[in-house]
């Protein structure tokens, strides 16, 4: 019993590490896939309590990053199974929180950047979305999104190739 | 596809998880670990909708104090800014005088903003920004040859009142003591005017002005003069003191604030090459002079950090807040010419027409029956408390201006 205590207490500890080392990597990428801050912030909870529920089952977690991402992912696609539509207008006027140690001058300037990043990241697919975000909002290699997606790291590489030159196009469009 | 990976890395270092929700969420976490009780996503979603309903209640709570509205009306304002749609707010934002939207631009979108910003820096900047935005429509509408001297006036008018604002907010920094915000605030409005004046520098409505009215670039230049005057008093306040710690702290502080602006204005700059491509040669010219500037820019903040290195301070504090300005004029500029195709008048340009008129700087684009004159800012600030004016409140011209919105929002 005092064992089981021990494990228990252990897992909380790595656990609440988990969320205090990827929570607002977790948020980055949430934030450009909803339209409002609240909605991201929400989506980091659902994330988190998911995978906590997950452990709490009895089941083992290996990668912790890649099992929040993938989960991250499913919340993504039940928000917009419920949501059903998503319109432009609401990316376009969501509210990232940033922390630009600037005045408030150059903040509206990078606001604007960041929602047109935005705009533009929600035009592609959905997988291209994701892999886009995966690599230069949250930092993880290819081999890393490679084991979330499912694919090889090859793959992954010619995928994002191609995502980031479609994204080109669009900022450019 | 460089400069797209650049620009995605530094977003990415830009957006961060509000703290406090942070915190809320961890919180939450080690009470349902804890307590071990298994509720299942979609109900601890509605709970994160219940908690957002009540968070907003105390929001209200401790904003309206800041208003001179009660709660309730506040929440009035909340749900007429719905009612109105985020749409046609977001719609309005582009609008020039005299379309539909653009009262909801002025009197509503903007009036948000200002009530929502609380420190009186983040005051003074967001009525420089909205004095920057009328000197844009000003030049706008002039490119497209529809500046009437209606619109202009109001344009005017509209301009004088936030550059007023500017200085009523820069006089109570003072007065607290909060000299270095002081600066600040008058080193970004003047950087601003610097900018628009040579932007609308050749200005003149299709109509000539009544004699002995003033033309906008006269307006723009006067205040950058007072402007000017107003920040090197601020600066000598500062750099007069004795040249113990203070100034120390003074200069670094400046020396940051100046590098973080030349990180952003040259990122914006990188932006902009790349996605002009092979665009036309204005764009192409406009870029050049910007990275000139910023070049400049760079080099003056150097000198400050050499004059920080052997301990000349007050030197170090000056010249980082010249870089500082420097670099935000050059996106200022860039910003105008690059993205709203205004065109700019060169300094040596300006004068070459002033002397060929026969007029001083502040006469320079006057209509020919036009005497200047130079009417001295109105002084002091008001007492009234912060207003939101909600649409279909005040009076409006054609352009949808109120021309009275002279309603001092600076209570001391």
């Amino acid at each position: 019993m005092r064992l089981l205590y021990m494990a228990d207490k252990d897992m909380q500890k790595q656990f609440l590490e988990s969320y205090d080392a990827y929570a607002d990597a977790i948020y980055r990428h949430s934030i450009f896939r909803v339209p409002t801050r609240e909605k991201a912030e929400e989506l980091v909870q659902e994330t988190f309590l998911r995978a906590w529920q997950y452990l709490e089952s009895g089941n083992e977690i290996t990668n912790m990053r890649a099992f929040l991402y993938a989960t991250l992912r499913n919340c993504i696609i039940d928000y917009y199974r419920k949501r059903k539509e998503v319109s432009l207008d609401a990316i376009r006027e969501a509210e990232p929180s940033f922390d630009v140690p600037s005045n408030d001058h150059i903040r509206m300037e990078t606001e604007t950047m960041v929602r047109e990043v935005k705009t533009k990241i929600a035009m592609l697919d959905e997988e291209e979305q994701h892999i886009i975000l995966m690599r230069y909002m949250d930092d993880l290699d290819p081999k890393d999104i490679a084991a979330i997606m499912g694919k090889n790291a090859n793959q992954v590489s010619v995928a994002l190739h191609r995502a980031m030159e479609k994204l080109k196009k669009e900022m450019t469009s | 596809m460089n400069n797209l990976i650049k620009q995605l890395n530094m977003i990415r270092n830009w957006i961060v998880m509000r703290k406090s929700r942070k915190e809320e969420i961890r919180n939450m976490l080690i009470t349902r670990m804890t307590r071990g009780h298994s509720s299942s996503p979609a109900r601890a979603g509605a709970f994160g909708h219940l908690f957002l309903v009540e968070r907003s209640k105390d929001v209200i709570h401790v904003l309206a104090p800041y208003f001179s509205i009660k709660p309730m009306q506040f929440i009035a304002l909340l749900t007429a800014l719905s009612l109105i749609g985020g749409g046609t707010s977001y719609a309005a934002e582009g609008t020039l005088p005299g379309d539909p939207l653009y009262p909801i631009k002025i009197r509503v979108n903007e009036e948000v903003v200002a009530a929502l910003s609380f420190s009186d820096e983040a005051k003074a900047n967001w009525e420089t920004a909205r004095a920057e935005r009328r000197l844009e429509e000003t030049a706008t509408l002039a490119a497209e040859n529809k500046l009437t001297t209606n619109t202009e006036t109001s344009l005017k008018t509209s301009f004088e009142t936030h550059a007023e604002r500017v200085r009523g907010y820069i006089n109570r920094m003072e007065k607290n003591g909060n000299t270095d915000a002081a600066i600040s605030a008058a080193s970004h409005l003047e950087s601003s005017l610097q900018a628009y004046e040579s932007i609308v520098a050749g200005i003149n409505p299709e109509e000539a002005g009544a004699p002995g009215t003033e033309t906008i670039g006269s307006i723009v230049s006067n205040t950058l003069q007072d402007t000017t005057k107003t920040r090197e008093a601020l600066e000598e306040k500062v750099v007069g003191q004795n040249g113990g710690p203070e100034i120390q702290t003074a200069a670094e502080g400046k020396i940051t604030a100046a590098t973080n602006v030349l990180q952003s204005v040259h990122f914006y700059l990188e932006k902009k090459k790349m996605l002009s491509g092979s665009e036309a040669t204005d764009t192409a010219n406009a870029i050049a002079d910007a990275e000139t500037q910023i070049n400049d820019a760079a080099g003056i903040l150097s000198d400050a950090e050499s004059k920080r290195d052997t301990q000349d301070y007050k030197n170090a504090f000056l010249r980082a807040n010249q870089a500082l300005r420097t670099a935000e004029e050059a996106k200022q500029l860039l910003h105008a010419r690059a993205d709203l195709k205004l065109s700019a008048q060169k300094k040596e340009e300006r004068k070459e027409t002033q002397e060929g008129n026969g007029n001083d700087t502040t006469g320079a684009m006057m209509p020919p029956e036009a005497t200047p004159t130079i009417t001295p800012s109105a002084s002091g600030t008001s007492t009234a408390p912060i207003e939101i004016n909600l649409p279909g409140r005040g009076r409006e011209s054609d352009d949808g201006y109120e021309n009275d919105d002279a309603h001092g929002e600076i209570d001391n």
